[in-house]
């Protein structure tokens, strides 16, 4: 199952919830006002410095899991407490963490990461080759649940500690000139060894910049300062105290009244909020894929599959659905941060006649399938209904799922089986995207689609480290993908937050997974 | 032949009550009021499509203020809130409507037979009517809607069976008040059969406790369609359902008030006009 990291979703059936406990967190909300400069309990200990951060967050589903979890808010309650070797910043820049530095091996096989000599974990015992030895047979081991375990299937052979006892090498099966970006991705954070995945949050030991204090299944969560951080002095806030909202407008009303200092735009958001608060845009974080099963009719016709491209108003979705927080796509799944950029394709744009050029007469008639909620996916798909309808030759229904149906983990899961689909994909390298959505028999290609070119085009990239060679490759990728139009991808959605009055600096890597939920520089005037 | 004269003359006597009744009702400005709401959102269900009306499509305006362009403004897909609160009429009535009608119909013939059987007949039926009675019905609803899906006729039939034991044992209670009364012993002594006597007897003389019942359960059942449609679980996008759309647009109520208050403003005037159309032919008609 792909990542969900932007707030989950909240209809459907979750939505007898969280919608019945409206009225509450409206009251409680609008009660809390004029008391809402206080931090929150919890908090109260660590009130010196830079003062404690109010983070509002989705209720994580699921376990707090490190290795495991795939829910973009029980990543966030991980990731303040843990780090990963390496971190992303939003240009795509890749930036030391746990590591301080990284090598290629001169035969491409192996890649030496050398730790932060003054990494700690918070207990204060420090971070040693064999805590990331540790962490990576866990995910690599053969009962891994952890979903980072796909993306080192197949490129690493073997983790072992370096001959100075300071680093580690990663052995690898096949050339991986982007390996060190797999290191930045989520539930790669660097455990002690020995923890159990299953009960780090009773005891929930980390090298991240904060302390986990106190955590509240369906509640919150409460940091301190870890002064073990490899880089304290750069952390000033004093904690950080995380509520979590089951609903969007109990979580604006709270942001309103200062009970907490940031929100995740949307339409919604924005539209409520406007230019009065301080906006802060970071990296790119997701797209959702219109996925055609190219083995079912009408979509085994890749004319139809273009006709739909083609009448896609891109810049329309980029502004309805992501509220102009993102970058337009060319169905080629190549995130815009991404150091090699496909060149030489027609951008895709709104094109009546070329869909009727692609269809003639034919109206096409089909359902596509997602799940509601405020992810995206339900204002997505109304609006692609919008627009292939109003070309007069698409006839288009809408079956919107509850999550939970969506993703069910059986043979026939929507998700993977239905002819067209829509589902949000994190963000990821390209190569990594390929072995996940286009691969043959990957078990997520949810498009079926199988191209022994591509294939091949793929492990030719992987492999290559002369950037001429790379751009080429690359080039002929985007190509096959853009004609063959197995998926979609009409815009990329980058991170964007509201931040409260009393919030200075900015964030440096953005709040994701992928950036370390990096704090450093902020502080707060509660 | 004295039999037939007799029926003829009660029937004749019936009309007349019946005109005063109505020229009461007519009288009283709540009804009138009620009743031209209702109507409205009736013919809004039934006639949105003559006019040209498209609740999907996308005007080119996103969230547009109400005014001459666009007379209740648009939503944040830009399509007309005009057309979809017409349009949301439909979905309203249809599973509001004909799930009230089943209620109707199950509730009735279900306390027309345990008020003239009684006995066991009665005792089982009021039991069962009890224990359905007393399940809390939006939470009864959800556990419902969840097992066997939220398509419309499952809607309907669901508010059917939900509705129906709180009309049987209203209907019951006044088929018990007409049991004593000798039309249906000399129905009995003539040797009528029992369908006979509770179809052709008592439910004329019950019929205005049915109407009653068959309004006000009207009211609950477009309240309960809306909320069931607010908690995601009735009609799925891009449906203009009232309840849907509240729910849908609920997040821009600061900044596009519009897109929730009109829908709002539908449901509430529908669901209260039923209501008070109800009030007034108890009123008038006890």
């Amino acid at each position: 199952m792909p990542l969900n990291i932007s707030s989950p979703p909240k209809a459907g059936r979750r939505a007898v919830v969280t919608t019945v406990a409206v009225a509450f967190a409206l009251v409680l909300a609008a009660c809390s006002s004029s008391g809402s400069k206080t931090p929150s309990s919890g908090s109260s200990s660590a009130a010196a410095a830079g003062g404690v951060y109010n983070l509002g967050l989705n209720t994580p589903t699921g376990s707090i899991d490190p290795l495991t979890t795939a829910d973009f808010n029980a990543m966030y309650v991980v990731g303040l407490a843990s780090a990963n070797l390496i971190i992303e910043s939003p240009s795509g820049k890749l930036e030391p963490q746990l590591a301080s530095s990284w090598t290629q091996a001169a035969d491409k096989l192996s890649w030496t990461i050398d730790l932060q000599p003054n990494a700690k974990f918070s207990n204060g015992k420090p971070v040693t080759a064999s805590d990331v030895i540790y962490t990576f047979n866990q995910i690599l081991g053969a009962s891994s649940q952890s979903p980072a375990k796909s993306s080192f299937t197949g490129i690493v052979k073997s983790v072992a500690a370096g001959s100075d006892g300071k680093s580690v090498v990663f052995t690898l099966d096949t050339p991986y000139s982007d390996f060190p970006y797999l290191l930045t991705g989520a539930n790669t954070w660097i455990l002690p060894s020995g923890t159990k995945d299953t009960n780090w949050i009773s005891d929930p030991v980390g090298a991240g910049q904060f302390i986990l204090e106190k955590y509240t299944p369906g509640q919150g969560v409460t940091y301190k300062k870890n002064p073990y951080y490899w880089d304290a002095s750069a952390v000033k806030v004093s904690g950080v105290s995380a509520k979590f909202f089951n609903d969007d407008q109990s979580e604006l009303l709270a942001f309103q009244s200062g009970q907490i200092d940031q929100i995740t735009s949307d339409p919604s958001i924005k539209a409520a909020l406007g230019t009065s608060y301080r906006q802060q845009r970071a990296g790119y974080v997701k797209f959702d894929g219109l996925v055609f099963n190219v083995t079912k009719a009408p979509f085994n016709n890749v004319k139809v599959r273009q006709a739909v491209a083609w009448a896609l108003n891109r810049p329309a979705i980029a502004q309805t659905v992501y509220s102009g927080n993102a970058t337009v796509g060319n169905d080629v799944p190549t995130f815009p941060d991404y150091a090699v950029q496909p060149q030489g394709l027609t951008a895709r744009s709104a094109n009546t006649a070329k869909v009727k050029q692609l269809l003639g007469n034919q109206v096409i008639s089909f359902t596509i399938t997602s799940y509601q909620g405020t992810q995206g996916e339900q204002t997505y798909a109304q609006l692609i209904q919008q627009q292939l309808d109003a070309t007069g030759s698409f006839k288009v229904k809408l079956n919107l799922l509850t999550e939970a149906a969506y993703y069910a983990t059986t043979s026939s899961t929507p998700w993977l089986n239905a002819p067209v689909t829509i589902t949000d994909w994190a963000n990821r390298l390209p190569t990594q995207l390929y072995s996940l959505l286009y691969a043959p028999g990957a078990t997520w290609n949810a498009s079926h689609y199988d191209n022994s070119q591509l294939d091949k085009l793929n492990k030719q990239y992987e492999a290559t480290t002369d950037q001429a060679e790379r751009q080429t490759l690359a080039n002929q990728i985007a190509q096959i993908q853009w004609t063959d139009v197995p998926v979609i991808v009409a815009a990329f959605e980058q991170s964007d937050v509201y931040l409260g009055q009393a919030v200075h600096g900015s964030f440096p890597n953005g709040q994701q997974f992928n950036g370390g939920f990096d704090f450093r520089g902020i502080t707060v005037s509660h | 032949m004295a039999v037939a004269i007799t029926t003829a003359a009660s029937a004749e006597a019936r009309a007349r009550p019946g005109r005063r009744r109505l020229r009461a009702l007519l009288r009283r400005p709540t009804f009138v009021v009620s009743a031209l709401i209702v109507l409205w959102w009736v013919g809004a269900a039934a006639t949105w499509r003559l006019f040209g009306l498209n609740p999907y499509v996308n005007t080119g305006h996103i969230n547009l203020a109400p005014g001459w362009h666009q007379l209740l403004g648009t939503d944040s897909l830009g399509r007309s809130v005009f057309a979809r609160t017409l349009a949301g009429a439909d979905t309203a009535l249809l599973v509001g409507a004909f799930g009230c009608l089943l209620a109707t119909v199950l509730g009735s013939a279900l306390g027309v037979i345990a008020g003239y059987f009684r006995g066991w007949v009665d005792t089982a039926f009021m039991r069962l009517f009890d224990v359905l009675v007393v399940l809390p019905p939006l939470i009864f609803l959800i556990v419902v809607v969840e097992a066997f899906g939220a398509s419309v006729p499952a809607l309907i039939v669901i508010i059917g069976v939900v509705f129906a034991p709180g009309i049987a044992r209203i209907i019951r209670a006044a088929v018990l008040a007409e049991m004593g009364k000798k039309y249906v012993t000399t129905a009995k002594v003539q040797g009528e059969s029992a369908a006979r006597i509770m179809a052709r007897e008592l439910v004329p003389n019950v019929l205005p406790t049915i109407v009653i019942q068959a309004t006000l359960s009207l009211a609950a059942a477009i309240l309960m369609t809306a909320t069931l449609s607010f908690l995601g679980l009735g009609a799925q996008p891009p449906s203009p359902d009232w309840g849907l759309v509240i729910n849908e647009n609920r997040v821009y109520l600061e900044s596009a008030w519009w897109s929730v208050v009109f829908p709002a403003v539908a449901v509430g005037s529908l669901v209260v006009a039923t209501q008070l159309v109800a009030d007034n032919l108890k009123e008038v008609w006890s």
